[in-house]
């Protein structure tokens, strides 16, 4: 057992008894990272001296008796499009190297308020565009489960970093499936909130109108503690929503007697024999607790992928243009001749594709006056070996996670156990508009009932550390 | 599901008049697959037209895309 093993919340009460200090469990959390970096490659920037010195805080706060929230004294990793103060945001570029941030983005800002560990920065695709490049300034994370899959992307080190054992929360960004798809791939779970739910101030931007920001965390509960923390009003991203947030801990526990789920049989157009295999036995499990399962229709994949290929390419080249032109050969290849599309697009192109968006929003939302979450896939299988050329605008091969970027509505990825090959097989479930609260309340039960918990992480040669509670 | 449009040479003139336009220089090395990804586009924007003109009213497309949505 290892201190990685215990849930936020249960480390939240051993360092409230003071069973566990923040700078003992931070000082484990830096030496496993660095122990095993050279092999994953999770993360870009490891920052000891700014984690222990936030864990040191985190302790003089419990000494004194003030509790600053559930992450108090809980180290975790952001990936490397967000701006931590005095650190490159390099958002594993070249031109990131120089890019040396003067003040914490809103979600780091957030964090540190509440009493979390910033540990490092982790890996991701080159500006959370494509990947995996071999051909950029840092090398690419592996994936835990087999080092000769993909990780997905573009949050692959905060996906790597928690399927790793090494930390219980990462952030990440998902413009068309960026936290979703490595959750999937690397079976952790991956919550991209509501359009609006979580501020975007200081996060390097894609897609302005796609970008959402999130945590991928070990557990259900994980995530939903990070989000509790996370969401919010910021008059610093003219998109942020102001509204209230629930408390998304409270009902998740609840059963699912009564809740209706439908499952959408046009977003499992691509799925493998085994996807479908497990979305049917998740579907099994709902109804054995008492859920309402049937089938729902949505407009298909093409269609979700076609609106994200333009607005990504068209607003991704807006703000990479002047670079673009300049200096196009220190951009990996990936990027560079993918970005290089944008201007076979027109403005008539760009006002359909937002159109286009509008109606099939607008087409989820009557799905979704029909049931409370819809149940899909996040990938058509488990995580593709290294050797498979990615091809992520296929018309042939559609995305299973564009669609919730085009609809803004939340969603999130739950293992729910290991394919014939012993990689993490994952569902998906979308949720209504911040309506994140019975989302995570379903993906809890799905959690619970497909015994995801009880698998082993991989053996990535983790020290079980000194004093560890059972 | 259609293949991708087989590069013609009307096809690669207009590719290569785009990147001009825009002051891209693409590697030589770039150009056979980003013809392949430039036809699939193209699809996709046949896509987003034929979606958007099956809408007889005009949208608000200035609102962010969570308001003015009903799902309860």
């Amino acid at each position: 057992m290892s201190f990685a093993d215990h849930s936020i919340a249960d480390l939240g009460r051993l360092l409230r008894r003071r069973a566990l200090s923040a700078t003992e469990l931070t000082r484990w959390t830096l030496e496993q990272a660095e122990a095993t970096n050279g092999t994953l490659h999770a993360f870009i920037s490891l920052l000891p001296e700014r984690a222990m010195a936030e864990a040191a805080a985190a302790d003089r706060a419990f000494a004194s008796g003030i509790d600053l929230g559930p992450m108090q004294g809980i180290p975790y990793a952001a990936k490397d499009l967000f701006d931590a103060k005095g650190v490159a945001t390099t958002c594993q570029s070249k031109f990131g190297l120089e890019a040396v941030a003067d003040a914490d983005a809103g979600v780091i800002e957030r964090l540190t308020t509440g009493g979390a560990v910033l540990i490092g920065k982790t890996s991701t695709f080159e500006y959370a565009l494509y990947g995996p490049d071999p051909d950029l300034a840092f090398p690419l994370a592996r994936n835990p489960w087999n080092l000769e899959h993909y990780t997905g992307g573009s949050s692959s080190g905060s996906a790597v970093a928690i399927a790793a054992g090494l930390v219980r929360m990462g952030l990440g960004t998902d413009t068309g499936g960026s936290i979703r798809t490595p959750s999937s791939w690397c079976g952790t779970v991956g919550l991209k909130p509501t359009f609006g739910r979580v501020t975007r101030r200081g996060c390097f931007p894609l897609s302005a109108s796609l970008d959402h920001c999130g945590p991928l965390a070990r557990s259900v509960s994980d995530a939903a503690i990070a989000l509790q923390v996370l969401a919010g009003h910021d008059a610093g991203d003219p998109d942020c929503h102001d509204g209230p947030v629930p408390n998304y801990l409270e009902g998740l526990e609840r059963s699912v007697a009564g809740t209706r789920v439908g499952i959408a049989v046009p977003l499992l157009e691509t799925a493998s024999a085994e996807t479908l295999a497990a979305v049917e036995r998740t579907a099994d499990l709902l109804r054995s607790e008492g859920a309402e399962v049937f089938e729902v229709a949505t407009p298909d994949l093409l269609s979700f992928g076609s609106v994200v290929r333009a607005l990504l390419i068209i607003e991704g080249y807006h703000v990479h243009e002047q670079r673009m032109r300049d200096r196009i050969e220190d951009f990996g290849p990936l990027s560079a001749r993918r970005l290089a599309l944008a201007p076979a697009y027109s403005a008539p192109d760009y006002l359909a594709a937002l159109k286009a968006r509008r109606l099939l929003a607008e087409a989820v939302s009557g799905v979704l006056r029909t049931c409370d979450v819809i149940l899909c896939a996040t990938t058509p299988g488990s995580a593709p070996a290294l050797t498979q050329e990615a091809t992520p605008f296929d018309p042939a091969t559609p995305s299973m996670t564009n669609p919730q970027n085009v609809m803004g509505n939340p969603a999130i990825s739950v293992p729910v156990g290991l394919d014939s090959s012993g990689l993490p097989l994952a569902v998906q479930l979308v949720g209504r508009l911040f309506d994140e609260a019975t989302l995570l309340q379903v993906a809890h039960a799905v959690e619970r009932l497909t015994g995801w918990q009880q698998i082993e992480l991989p053996n990535v040669q983790r020290q079980p550390g000194q004093g560890v509670p059972a | 599901m259609k293949e991708p449009v087989a590069p013609s040479p009307d096809f690669e003139a207009d590719f290569d008049a785009l990147m001009r336009r825009a002051g891209l220089e693409i590697k030589p090395e770039w150009r056979a697959r980003m013809l392949v990804e430039y036809a699939q586009l193209r699809m996709n924007v046949a896509v987003l037209h034929d979606i958007a003109n099956r809408c007889p009213a005009t949208l608000n497309l200035h609102q962010p895309i969570t308001s003015g949505r009903i799902e309860t």
